[in-house]
């Protein structure tokens, strides 16, 4: 294989790696949207936090990566479920705009305890496994198909889990209509907090998934958000399918854009995108209706 | 006055696969109060989207004094003159009674900003004017000692009559009360009804839509009956309550037994 | 927040007499410096609350449209050789262009989507003043911007702003037109247009008010001011970066208006002054200062969410029902 499309090549394994990230991150977001209704701006600060309890437990801890991210999911699932409990709970009735600010507030708190605790400089630990695979001129690191692997995987267990265990159609019932699922003898509220501990677990497996790929820092959060946000607008907002397909593609349509044309202004572009696409269609392309 | 004030041609509302309104025709003359009835799930409510904006038609048109307005949006068709109120009782819940009925009267909605930010002449008059004819509607609906309690704190007959006091406050040709009785007692139905009545004395063409039978046929003047999203039948209190499909669907046999005239 | 119309007004003139003398009783650089920025940030935070308290729609990029107009203003002064009185309110126009822009397409989102498509707006702005080496000097941003032309007034009389005095009577200057005109509009029968569009757009429209109209309106005005403050901020400081632009400082302005006490003039007043002395007072603590901020927003919109001002009222008003019971 040539040079060029060598790098063509491995610019397209980076991007669906890149998708991978924000296809689970995008999936937590759209779980926890479609059955309590609220987008979570503090969803990309809890992926960092999944990324920094990782850190944490591999560097000073010795644990090895799969057990760190393991704990590090369980306990993001955790504090996923008690964020929703005492932080969002209480203002379902209220006007949205109040639980918005109650995200920015999280942020604040979140991404300022990191860096108080961690420090603002990068960090890195290092991921399952430090091999890489050369084939035919591309350079492959192992841990980036592993990203890959993992992230189909989970994505596949989530939807059989949503589509054929009891608790995962309670979960799809609750978000479809709250009142029927209640009326059915669900609990609702716990559902709700599940979810929001799920969507919540699932961003922590993708910032320690890429964690040993790209650096961590308390920022890190930022961008992975407003990218998420996108590709649930755009895909429709509780839309599991928009959520994954949204994320590969906009995972790859930055990689391919930052390689062959400019890192510069990528983030306008798909702000351009998404205004472009909201002002023709300002439920998104695939909307739930909600 | 025989020109059809509102007239609805054929009018079909699909939602995917559901057929909520199918080629309904109707007409409302102006100085009347018309009403709409059917069971639940007929339709109604649609019918006042559609009418009102807040919904366009699949298929067929609507018009107005002549005018089409089918596919307008809700603030241009309520600016062609035409008011109502939801089924839920919907106020501007954190303001005051007064507030409420100075934010929809007119003048509200025809100030600049420009003339808000800097405006000199006629502005404090032009306030004044718009406060006072805010206390005269309090009175007029009879909200006339909750002026300053906030909407949301009301009880249900007074957000009733609050809600029903807003869309007058623009001054409307034609007023849509979407359920206006909703949830009262007996006698405060008749306070309902007698507002009603003044309101459409005053000049205003009203079209209700009521579930309370003794309501409806004590003031309209005539009826349309909806089933399944289509039309039954439209007429007169006596017509309608003898229609066979109106009274197996909806009136049921007792009620049309002991009505002989309805 | 006095019981009576009288004692209101006393207190109005209490406090303008007070801050109209303020730097010539509190002489310390350090203290006149700061109150230069609270200034400015008042400015900012009425701008905010009208689109977000009068109107209810939450603007997560109000921070950057702030830098647009601090750049703005900055570039033309520097670039262009513009006379700081004419890149200043060039500068507030440029920003409310963007704003209305801007404003257009995201407004036409319902509900949800307005605050994100917001947070989104500000990271691209951000990321572009960033990142254009050759407009904005990128991440080394903009220095040496020169202070305020001399004005000369009759009498041979010239008004210099080298001074941190000098400055504070000008951004003073703004911030009474800011009060004025914002105030004005948000109790005419204009503003109580906004009011219906953040009780209930759907009524609204039902009482013919065009409520996209309102908001595209509403959040114009609001760039402009936040365009308005920019301006000031560069000339006074004199170096611009991107961080003017982030959206941290949207977060600021937010809970400048929340704690103030959102929906109201004065709570806006209140948490741009407040805040930012709170923020010198906990300069120390640097890190701390964000987080205490964010709990303070938490547990404001859980348990005081009308702000500061809000609660006070509600107090007031309970003391008043009290009285009045007995």
């Amino acid at each position: 294989m040539d040079i060029s499309s060598g790098i063509l090549f491995q610019t397209i394994i980076n991007g669906i790696m890149l998708g991978s990230i924000y296809a689970m991150v995008a999936l937590g977001l759209a779980l926890i949207y479609g059955i309590l209704e609220i987008p979570n701006f503090a969803h990309g600060t809890l992926y960092m936090l999944g990324a920094y309890i990782a850190y944490q437990l591999i560097i000073s801890l010795g644990f090895p990566y799969w057990a760190a991210l393991f704990c590090s999911a369980a306990v993001l699932f955790l504090i996923g479920m008690l964020i929703e409990r005492i932080a969002f709970r209480p203002l379902y009735t209220q006007p949205m705009i109040n639980s918005f600010i109650v995200a920015v507030g999280l942020i604040l708190i979140l991404e300022n305890g990191v860096q108080a605790v961690w420090g603002p400089a990068f960090k890195r630990f290092p991921g399952a496994s430090s091999s890489v695979f050369h084939l035919l001129n591309i350079t492959i690191t192992a841990q980036r198909v592993i990203v890959i692997v993992t992230a189909v995987v989970l994505i596949i267990a989530l939807h059989f889990f949503i589509r054929h265990t009891r608790l995962g159609s309670a979960i799809e019932a609750t978000s479809q209509n709250r009142k029927g699922a209640q009326l059915m003898g669900i609990n609702v509220s716990m559902m709700g907090g599940l979810t929001f501990g799920l969507g919540t677990a699932l961003a922590a497996v993708a910032a320690c998934l890429v964690a040993p790929v790209l650096l961590i820092y308390p920022t890190m959060g930022g961008p992975v958000i407003a990218m998420a946000f996108v590709i649930i607008i755009l895909g429709g907002m509780g839309s599991f399918l928009g959520a994954v397909v949204g994320g590969y593609i906009i995972g790859l349509a930055e990689t391919l854009f930052a390689c062959y044309v400019t890192t510069d202004y990528v983030e306008a572009l798909i702000f351009g995108i998404l205004v472009l696409v909201l002002s023709v269609k300002p439920t998104g392309l695939f909307g739930k209706g909600h | 006055m025989n020109r059809a004030f509102l007239e609805a041609r054929s009018v079909s509302k699909h939602f995917g696969g559901l057929q909520a309104i199918s080629d309904v025709s109707f007409d409302i003359r102006q100085g009347e109060i018309f009403s709409v009835i059917g069971p639940n799930g007929a339709g109604k409510t649609t019918l006042f989207n559609l009418i009102t904006g807040f919904l366009a038609p699949t298929r067929g048109e609507i018009y107005f004094k002549g005018e089409k307005i089918s596919g307008l949006k809700p603030y241009q068709v309520a600016r062609k003159s035409l008011g109502r109120t939801f089924q839920l009782t919907t106020l501007f819940e954190r303001n005051t009674v007064l507030e409420n009925l100075v934010i929809g009267q007119r003048a509200t909605r025809e100030t600049s900003v420009l003339h808000g930010m800097f405006g000199w002449r006629g502005k404090r008059s032009a306030e004044n004017k718009t406060l006072e004819r805010a206390h005269q509607l309090s009175e007029t609906i009879g909200l006339g000692r909750e002026k300053d309690m906030v909407a949301g704190l009301l009880p249900q007959r007074a957000q009733k009559q609050l809600s029903i006091g807003l869309a007058l406050a623009s001054e409307p040709e034609l007023l849509l009360l979407d359920e206006p009785a909703g949830g009262l007692s007996a006698g405060e139905v008749g306070m309902i009804i007698e507002l009603i009545s003044r309101i459409r004395d005053a000049g205003t063409t009203i079209c209700l839509i009521e579930h309370k039978m003794s309501m409806v046929m004590n003031i309209s003047d005539r009826i349309l009956a909806l089933n399944y999203g289509k039309k039954v039948t439209e007429g007169t209190p006596a017509e309608v309550c003898q229609n066979e499909e109106v009274i197996k669907s909806y009136l049921g046999e007792k009620y049309a037994a002991s009505r002989r005239s309805c | 927040m006095a019981a009576t119309p009288w004692g209101k007004r006393i207190f109005l003139i209490l406090v303008t007499a007070f801050v109209l003398v303020a730097p010539l009783i509190i002489t310390g650089k350090y203290h006149q410096h700061i109150m230069v920025m609270c200034g400015i940030w008042v400015i900012a935070s009425l701008a905010l609350n009208l689109i977000m308290g009068y109107t209810g729609q939450l603007n997560l990029a109000h921070g950057s449209f702030f830098g647009i107009g601090a750049y703005a203003t900055a570039l033309l002064v520097q670039n262009l050789g513009f006379s700081f009185w004419v890149a200043l309110p060039l500068g507030c126009a440029i920003t409310a262009v963007f704003g209305y822009l801007t404003g257009l397409p995201t407004l036409r989102t319902k509900g949800h989507y307005f605050p994100i498509a917001t947070m989104c707006l500000g990271i691209a702005i951000y990321y572009v003043i960033a990142r254009w080496e050759g407009l904005t000097g990128g991440a080394k941003g903009l220095f040496g911007l020169p202070r305020p032309d001399p004005i000369s007034l009759p009498f041979d009389v010239t008004i210099t702003f080298k001074s941190t005095i000098a400055c504070y009577y000008l951004v003073l200057f703004f911030v009474f037109v800011t009060i004025i005109l914002i105030s004005r509009l948000v109790k005419s029968l204009a503003g109580k247009r906004l009011i219906a569009v953040r009780g209930n757009e759907d009524l609204a429209q039902s009482l013919g008010i065009n409520t996209m109209q309102v908001k595209v309106i509403s959040f114009t005005i609001s760039t402009l001011f936040a365009g308005l403050a920019g301006g000031l901020f560069a000339a006074y400081m004199g170096t611009l970066m991107a961080e003017q632009a982030h959206y941290l400082l949207s977060f600021e302005m937010l809970i400048n208006v929340v704690i103030g006490g959102i929906g109201t003039m004065a709570g806006p007043i209140l948490g741009g002054i407040l805040l930012p002395i709170l923020g010198e007072i906990l300069q120390s603590l640097a890190g701390f200062r964000l987080i205490l901020y964010g709990l303070l927003l938490v547990l404001c919109i859980h348990f005081l969410h009308t702000g500061i001002v809000g609660g006070l009222r509600a107090a007031v008003m309970r003391r008043r029902r009290r009285r009045e019971a007995l």
